[in-house]
Formats: C-alpha cells, structure tokens, sequence
C-alpha cells in the first residue's frame, strides 16, 4: 500500500463528518510536511510519520466523545420539551425489555448456571431402561452389581423420603435424601463442616450418622459451630450429625418444586446378601466418570457389564428391551425445561419486538414533525450520518432508561415465577437480579435501541432540506406513515400469535380441569402421617394408629367422614407390583398381572367420592384373620379381565423379600382415579385393606398414610383441628402436608398454570401495545389530514362517510395483521403441542375466538379517531391552514 | 440567530489555539502555513499535529473565531488549492481576552517575584 492509502486508513480515526469536511487538508499538510522531511533523510521522515501517528490517535477518541457529548445534550434538551412521548416510549421499553430480562434470569439461572458440583461436566447418570419406561431406577441388587463391576465409573445412589426429624423439642415432617457412601465424594462436594459418610457407615445399623444441609443447620439448629456431634432423632432413631453441607446444595434427584432433602442418611447395604431379587427400583443412580473418559467410553462398558447379568438372572430382565444407559447428569436434571424455557423465550422476545415496534412508530411520528428543526442542522452543515448518529443517540436513551425501569419489572416477573415454585423449572428459586442479567438488560437495550431506531433515523434523516425548512411539520411524510402501517401491522401479528398461543393454553387448561378425575376435591381436607419404625415395628402397631387417628378424626366437629391411603390422588403415587391370576399361566417368567397398589382403610373411597363399580368397598369386615380380599380399578379390571366377571377371581402378588404373599380374592372394583396427574391416563391399580396388607418395601413412605376428611364446611377451617388431633395422638408422630384437596389439584397443575399465565400475560402486553400503536397511528393520520377531511366535508362529504374512512382504514390494518398473525400462529403452534392438553395446535375454535377477540378489542383503537375525524369543523380546518 | 456570547466565557485557551489566533492574526493563512508559522516562532516549542490543527480550526469556525476564506491557489506551494482561513472580530476579542487573561496572571506571578520585572529601556 502507497504512503497516501496508509494514511488515509489513519484518517479512519477521526468523526466521519470531520473527516469529510477537513480530511483533504489534514492529507494535504502531511504531504507536505513529508515532502519536506525527504530532503532531510529517512529519519526525519520516519518523526514525520510517528508524530502523525501520535496525534490522530489524541484527535480521534477526543473528537469522538465531544460529538456524543453534544448529542446527548442535544437529546436531552429535545426530551425535556416532549415529556410524554418520553414517558410512552420508557414505559413500554421498560415493559418489553423486563419481561425479557425476566425470562432471562429464569433461563440463567436454570439453564446456563454450572451445576453445584466439582467438574459437573464428567457427571452422568445411571438408567435402566425398558419398553414403555425411557429412564427407571435402580434396584439395592442391580445398583451393587453396576457399581462394583464398573472401572470407568464411581457410581452413587440415593432416594428422597421423608422422615420426623426431632432436634430437640418437636419433631417436624422433613424431607430425608438416603445415599450411599460414596455419593457426596462422586458429586465433588466440599463439606462447609465436619465430614461426609464413611464407607463402614453403609453396613446397617453401623451407620446411626447424618449429614445435614446449611438450610437445616440455620434453621434449626441456629447455626451453632458446635453442632457437630450433637444427635437428631429422625423416625424415632437417634443419629449424629457428622456434617455440614455447603450452602446452595442440592441432591441431583432434588431439583423439582418440591422441597429439597434437609438431612442426608448414608443408604444400608448388604452386600452379602443374595441379588436373584431384582425388583424394587426406587434408586436414583449418578456416576462420576474416570478422568479421560467419554460417556460412550463408560456405555460401551455398561452394555458388558448387563449382558453378562442378563445372562445370570435371565427372569429377572424379563421387561422388553432391557438396557442400562448413561445420561449427561445435566439433562437429567433441566430435562423438561429447556423446551418451556425455550416457548418463554421466543414469546417474550415477540412482546419486545411489539414494543420496539411502538417506540418506532413513535419515533416516526416524532421525527415528522421535528423535520424542519432537523432540515435546519442540516443546513448548517451536519451530514446525514450525523443526523442519523444524533437520532440513535436518542433511542439510546430511551432504550437505556427502559432497561433501567424494565429491571423493576423483571423483579417483580422472577417474585411471581418463584411463588408458583414450578416444577419444570429446576433452580428456578434461585433466581436473582445479578450481574449477568443486568448486563442481558443492558444488551437488550442497546439492541433494542438499534431495532426501533434505525428505520426511522434512516427513513428521517432523508430531507429534502429546502421543502422541509418550508414545510416543517405539515409536509407529506408518505415514507414514514408507510412505513408505520408495515410497523403496526407487524405488531398485530406478533400480538395475534402470542394471543393464539395463549387461547391454546387456555382451552388445553379448562379440558384438563374438565378431565373426569374419579374423585371429588370439594370440602375434602388431606394430611400426610409417617409412622417410625421404632415406635410402630408391625402391622398391629400401625393398624392400631390408624384406627385411633380416624376415630379422633370423626369426632372432630364438622367433619362427616374419614379414610386413608398409602397413596393420594395427584400428589402420591406408588410403582407397579406383578401378580399371578388363578388360572392363568406365566409365560416366559412374566406374570399375567401388574399393577401400582396402596394400602387403604374403610372410609377411604367414600371420603374422596371414589365409584363403586362391583362388588363392595373395604370394611371392617376385612381383619388379619379375614379372608384376604384385595380391590382392582377399573382400567385394571378391564384390561386382566375383559370378558370375565373379576369379583370373586383370585390373584396372588409376587414374593418378596419380606415373605410370601397370600392368595386374595378380588372383593371389589372401583372408578378410575387420575392418581399420577390430570393429563395421564390412569394406570391398573389395586387396593389392599390396611389391616391384611403384609409387606412393607424398603424406604420411607411405605410407613406413610394419607388420611382424607369430607368436612361439612371449607376444609381449611378444620385444618387447626385435625393437626392438633395428630400433634395429641402421638407428638413423635407431626401432621404434613394439611391441605385442602382442591389445593392439591391445583397444585398438580401450577406449572400449566405458570405458562398460562405468562403466554396469557405476554399476549394482552402485545394486544395493548399494539393497539396503542394502531391508534396513535390512525390518530396521527387524523391530525395530519384535518384539511383534507374539512375540505371533503365542505365538499358535501357525510359524516357517516368520513367515519367510515377513518374505520375502513384502521379495520384494513387490523385485518391484514390478524391474517398475518394467524399465519404465523399455524406455522408455529406446533411448538406449543408439548405443553397442549387434548386440543390441537390448530384448533379452529381458538383461532376464530381470538380473531373476533382482536377485532373487538381493536374497535376503540380505531373508532375514538374516527370520531375525533368526524367532529372536525369544516371551516375551522380550512381557516388554519 | 446566534447569541451574543462574552469572549471571556471561551477561556482559557490551550497553547495550540492561542498560537493558531497567533499565526492569523497578521492576515489569513492556509493550515499548513498556520503549522510552520506556530512552530517557527515558539521555535518548536509548540508543534501541531494536523489533526489537533482541524480540530481547533473546526471548533473555532464553529465558535465563530474563525472563518473560511474563499479557496484558492497557493503559488508558493505549486499552486495547489487550499483553504485559507481568517480571524473574525469576535475571534480577535477572544485572543485579545487571552493576551489580557495572560498578562494578569503575568502580573501576578511578578508581584509576587516570581518573574523578573521588566525595566523600561
């Protein structure tokens, strides 16, 4: 390159416009000065160049920042004179860019936040999988065989339970994580105080530790420093606490809504004990991998080690497609949110697209009638990129201040996602207006900025300087309004897609509450009991408890009846348990029958309504010495028996460790109950009578019950009561989860709810921002053609004609931006289909609602200019022009 | 219509300038010229670079200190066409406000002896 094209490229330093206007004479001089500098030799030459150099890079930046500086005062001054339209403009800004930031919080914290683990990225988890089941647990056998065949991975496991933990005083229902040893050493974590498990800590009774979390520590135990040591009573068994956790720490099964474990129980092992039962899948496995190794590494290994145990246990991987998977430990955990993240997402950014849409039509409107003042600049001298510069300084502001007030509104946004406590959104608790999401905001803003600021600096930095010093404000502006229809047409689509996807979830959300549940929830109150072992050790203790706790319950004023279950509909389910039918053969060692089972007592149908289909219901004719009888729902029924009379037939459960089951008559059927979830189909299910049910499955809940009361008046008002009846009965024993039955269906459904009302949320933004644009629009037009329209009328023009024009005009747009928005709304709607509910993404009833919805809504928006149109007076129009 | 604003109210100049108002006061100049005239007579104690030169040129027309002369050729510098500039009377207020705003500050630093006095010849 030449001399003159290296110093042309440093002339790039300087302000476009200053370049433009002296950048010939700066080239000029340097000419000269090296002209002159050449009779005096290379050195003198080389000065000539570094002392150029030295000065271009101090003019540039300073040049720079003295135009900033005078375009933000130039800005600031314009603002001061037009408060309102500063006010629209921040206010919906603010709007657009909190909700995003909202969203974006979530997302961070859920999604793009490093697990709290050391080197989270060799994390993986441990699956079975089978037909019909993508991810099932482990059992104590099959989890000691992977982990102890295993080279390429430290494999742990653990449970969620719950327990009464009493530190002192009361006890209190707490949720208990059962690990291995080795869990806290595989997951890297760093206890805040004392140590972890031990490995001789798994050998049962050998083990009477406990670890607990910093939560539990605060909370309970005030922090005391001197903790370690000290003992908890949890279910009646007395343990040290041998550690602290560090703050913020989760168990990878613990990210869901629900409350996370406060105390941690090394999980007993038996290692010696014989492994040819390999039911009872309750395990959550996850596994560190060896340094160096890949997940296909470890899976290669895994499919070895399962094969040689298929080979050992053939019966015992009778399920179709038996194979043992690793997964990244990540996707386990934020599974399900990456897709409503995902949906949140591209929703919100739709509302701040509307709402940069408003701003540049605003801007628009403005720049119109600032077009003389700007005519003037350019007059005196300023180039268009100037001007264009000075324009997007301003939309800088306006977008800054925007963000700045949207953070508030993110704020308020994060309190109402973190009160519906989702749980699709693992993490979401944590949520936080840190530095990354005030940096987001700030990005936003200054995106945003350049979204709804240029086309309108462009499209008004285009004067034509010697008619618009004439013309100012009132001359024709046929690129700018143009270009607002496109905007506010825009808008109305985004906002009918948002609406369509709103309408679908709404629709979906009335037909899941619609869904026949099988049981009723109205004045039914629940509360979750767990007995000890220590206190109750068999079934006559237990038996004996619930007995006494139902006849305190009766007695209770108010309330009419009273039953409960191992299970509750909606919030505790039970896994499935395979029986033999008399009669019928095992084929290939599978049993004829499975079904998920709970224990109940009298009193427990009739309490939640539940449908007697055949036979009886559970009564207390049904004792330990009875004839053992068990209960079918109706899916069951349907499916074991579908062309016999099930009552009467006999069916025995699979042995277990405990000991062999009896032969039980089928006594009865009952209505199908949706017990895992509104939108799940129900599951085979059968009922034993507490008082013969014989088995107890390793883990907590299985020593748990839900009692159910049918109270005359709302069940809260009982709630008082019924935990002061437990708290009485026996004080080891704390009543849980005291909630109304509507409350618990409610709360199966809250993540529905929570994107329900975020779409919903979002789209009445978008519908109100865009109509606030539609109608500034069509106002404008009005106010612009006030002649026009004075002349028409002068010239006969009927008032009814006049409102039409005006309405036909604002209807078209609000026409052409539905049938855009439905476009777009068919073409899209299939992303919603996950989270639809028995309605399709197209369903033609919501599109139609929603259309007639917008146009309704859409009238005012249109209808107050035409009116204002129709009341102008001819001559007074014609007189101020 | 531009204000009617007080020379004292753009001081103090940098050296750069006041040795631009300098340079023209004698009659108007071309910028390479403004550039050796300044650095003759300090005798390189001030040099422009000629960015920093535009810069305050372009400031000074802005401020109404300066105005553009017509353009024309230079036959001292093989005639090629050059921008000359000239100090208006505001500009010749303003570097009289500085001279005035030097000397007193002069006067000052003498009173206190800082400085030599001057002795009449």
């Amino acid at each position: 390159m030449s001399a003159e094209g290296w110093f042309r490229r440093l002339l790039r330093l300087l302000p476009a416009d200053f370049r433009a206007d002296y950048g010939q004479e700066i080239s000029q001089v340097f000419r000269e000065q090296r002209r002159e500098a050449a009779a005096g030799g290379r050195m003198l030459e080389l000065r000539v160049w570094a002392r150029t150099l030295a000065d271009l890079l101090a003019v540039g930046p300073r040049e720079h920042l003295a135009q900033l500086r005078q375009d933000v005062a130039y800005a600031a001054r314009g603002m001061r004179r037009d408060p309102a339209f500063v006010l629209a403009a921040v206010l919906t800004l603010a709007l657009g860019i909190g909700a995003n930031s909202a969203i974006f919080s979530i997302t961070h914290a859920v999604l793009l936040r490093p697990l709290p683990y050391g080197e989270p990225h060799r994390l993986v988890g441990v699956w079975n999988r089978w037909d019909g089941t993508d991810r099932a647990r482990l059992s104590v056998p099959e989890y000691l065989d992977y982990t102890e065949s295993s080279g390429m991975l430290d494999i742990a496991a653990g449970t969620r339970g719950l327990g009464n933990v009493a530190a002192g005083a009361e006890a209190e229902r707490v949720t208990l994580g059962i690990l291995t040893v080795n869990g806290l050493d595989v997951l890297g974590i760093r206890l805040a105080l004392g140590r972890g498990f031990r490995q001789e800590e798994e050998r049962t009774g050998a083990g009477n530790v406990a670890v607990i979390t910093h939560g539990f520590w605060q909370r309970r135990l005030g922090g005391a420093p001197s903790v370690l040591g000290t003992t908890l009573l949890v279910d009646g068994v007395s343990r040290e606490i041998v550690g602290v956790l560090p703050a913020g720490f989760r168990l990878p099964f613990d990210f869901t809504g629900d409350p996370p474990a406060e105390v941690l129980l090394p999980l007993e092992l038996d290692r010696a004990a014989p492994r040819n039962r390999r039911g009872g899948h309750f395990l959550q496995a996850f596994a560190r991998l060896r340094p160096g190794l890949t997940m296909a590494n470890a899976q290669t290994e895994l499919d070895g080690i399962l094969a040689r145990l298929v080979r050992e246990y053939p019966d015992q991987h009778d399920q179709g497609g038996f194979a043992l998977i690793v997964t990244p430990l990540r996707s386990d955990i934020l599974g399900d949110a990456r897709p409503v993240l995902l949906v949140l997402t591209a929703a919100v950014a739709l509302v701040l697209v509307v709402a940069c849409a408003n701003v540049a039509s605003l801007l628009l409107a403005r720049g119109q009638a600032r077009r003389r003042e700007l005519a003037l600049r350019t007059a005196l001298g300023a180039s268009r990129f100037r001007i264009v510069r000075q324009l997007l300084t301003e939309a800088l502001a306006l977008s800054l201040a925007g963000a700045a007030i949207g953070l508030l509104v993110a704020l308020w946004c994060q309190r109402l996602v973190v009160s519906f406590s989702p749980r699709a959104l693992p993490r979401a608790s944590d949520l936080a207006l840190d530095i990354p999401v005030i940096a987001f905001s700030s990005a936003l803003g200054i995106g945003a900025a350049l979204l709804f600021g240029l086309v309108p600096a462009l499209q008004i930095s285009r004067l034509d300087t010697s008619r618009d010093l004439r013309e100012g404000a009132r001359g024709t502006d046929r690129g700018g309004v143009r270009m607002r229809r496109l905007l506010v047409v825009g808008q109305l689509a985004m906002a009918v897609v948002l609406l369509v996807g709103a309408g679908l979830l709404v629709k979906s959300f009335d037909r899941l509450m619609r869904v026949p549940r099988g049981f009723e929830s109205d004045r039914v109150l629940s509360v979750r009991v767990s007995l000890p072992p220590a206190r109750y050790p068999d079934r006559s203790a237990i038996v004996g408890y619930l007995g006494r706790l139902t006849e305190r319950l009766l007695a209770l004023p108010g309330v009419r009846s009273v039953g409960a279950s191992s299970g509750l509909p909606l919030a505790v389910s039970s896994g499935d348990w395979s029986f033999d039918i008399e009669g019928r053969p095992i084929v290939n060692g599978r049993h004829p029958g499975a079904a998920d089972f709970y224990v109940v007592t009298p009193g427990y149908f009739e309490t939640l309504g539940i449908r007697l289909v055949r036979g009886r219901l559970p009564d207390a004719s049904d004792t330990a010495e009875s004839s053992p009888v068990v209960f079918l729902n109706e899916t069951a029924a349907r499916s074991l028996f579908p062309a016999e009379e099930p009552v009467g037939r006999r069916v025995r459960f699979t042995r277990t460790t405990g000991s062999e089951q009896p032969w039980r008559t089928i006594a009865g059927v009952v209505g199908d109950v949706r017990q895992t979830g509104l939108e799940r189909a129900p599951r085979p299910e059968a009922y034993f009578p507490a008082t013969q049910f014989l088995h107890f499955i390793a883990g907590v809940e299985s020593r748990a019950s839900s009692f159910v009361l049918k109270t005359s008046l709302e069940p809260e008002t009982a709630a008082a009561a019924v935990q002061a009846a437990v708290r009485t009965l026996d004080p080891e024993v704390p009543p849980a989860s005291v909630r109304a039955m509507s409350g618990v269906v409610a709360d199966s459904v809250r993540d529905r709810r929570l994107n329900l009302i975020l779409i919903g949320a979002f789209g009445v933004l978008a519908l109100v921002l865009s109509l606030v644009g539609l109608y500034g629009l069509l106002a404008y037009g009005v106010a612009r053609r006030t002649r026009e329209l004075g002349v028409r009328m002068a010239l006969g023009a009927t008032r009814r004609a006049v409102l039409g024009l005006v309405l036909g005009e604002g209807m078209h747009l609000v026409a052409t931006g539905t049938g855009l928005g439905l476009m777009l709304a068919l073409g899209l709607g299939a992303t919603l289909a996950p989270f639809l509910f028995d309605v399709a993404p197209r369903d033609a009833a919501v599109y139609g609602v929603i259309s007639l919805l917008f146009a309704a809504a859409a009238l005012p928006a249109c209808g107050l200019p035409a009116l204002r149109a129709v009341r102008v007076d001819p001559l007074t129009a014609l007189r101020t022009e | 219509m531009k204000r009617r604003r007080r020379a004292e109210a753009l001081l103090p100049l940098t050296p750069g300038m006041f040795q631009v108002l300098i340079a023209l006061a004698d009659g108007e100049k071309h910028g390479y010229a403004i550039l050796k005239e300044v650095a003759r007579r300090t005798d390189a104690a001030v040099v422009l670079g000629a960015g920093t030169l535009y810069a305050i040129l372009r400031r000074f027309v802005a401020e109404g200190i300066v105005a553009e002369a017509a353009e024309r050729p230079d036959p001292a510098l093989d005639d090629e066409r050059r921008r000359y500039f000239r100090l208006t009377d505001f500009g010749r207020e303003v570097a009289r406000a500085e001279a005035r705003r030097m000397e007193t500050a002069l006067g000052m630093a003498r009173a206190k002896r800082l400085v030599p006095t001057v002795s009449k010849a």
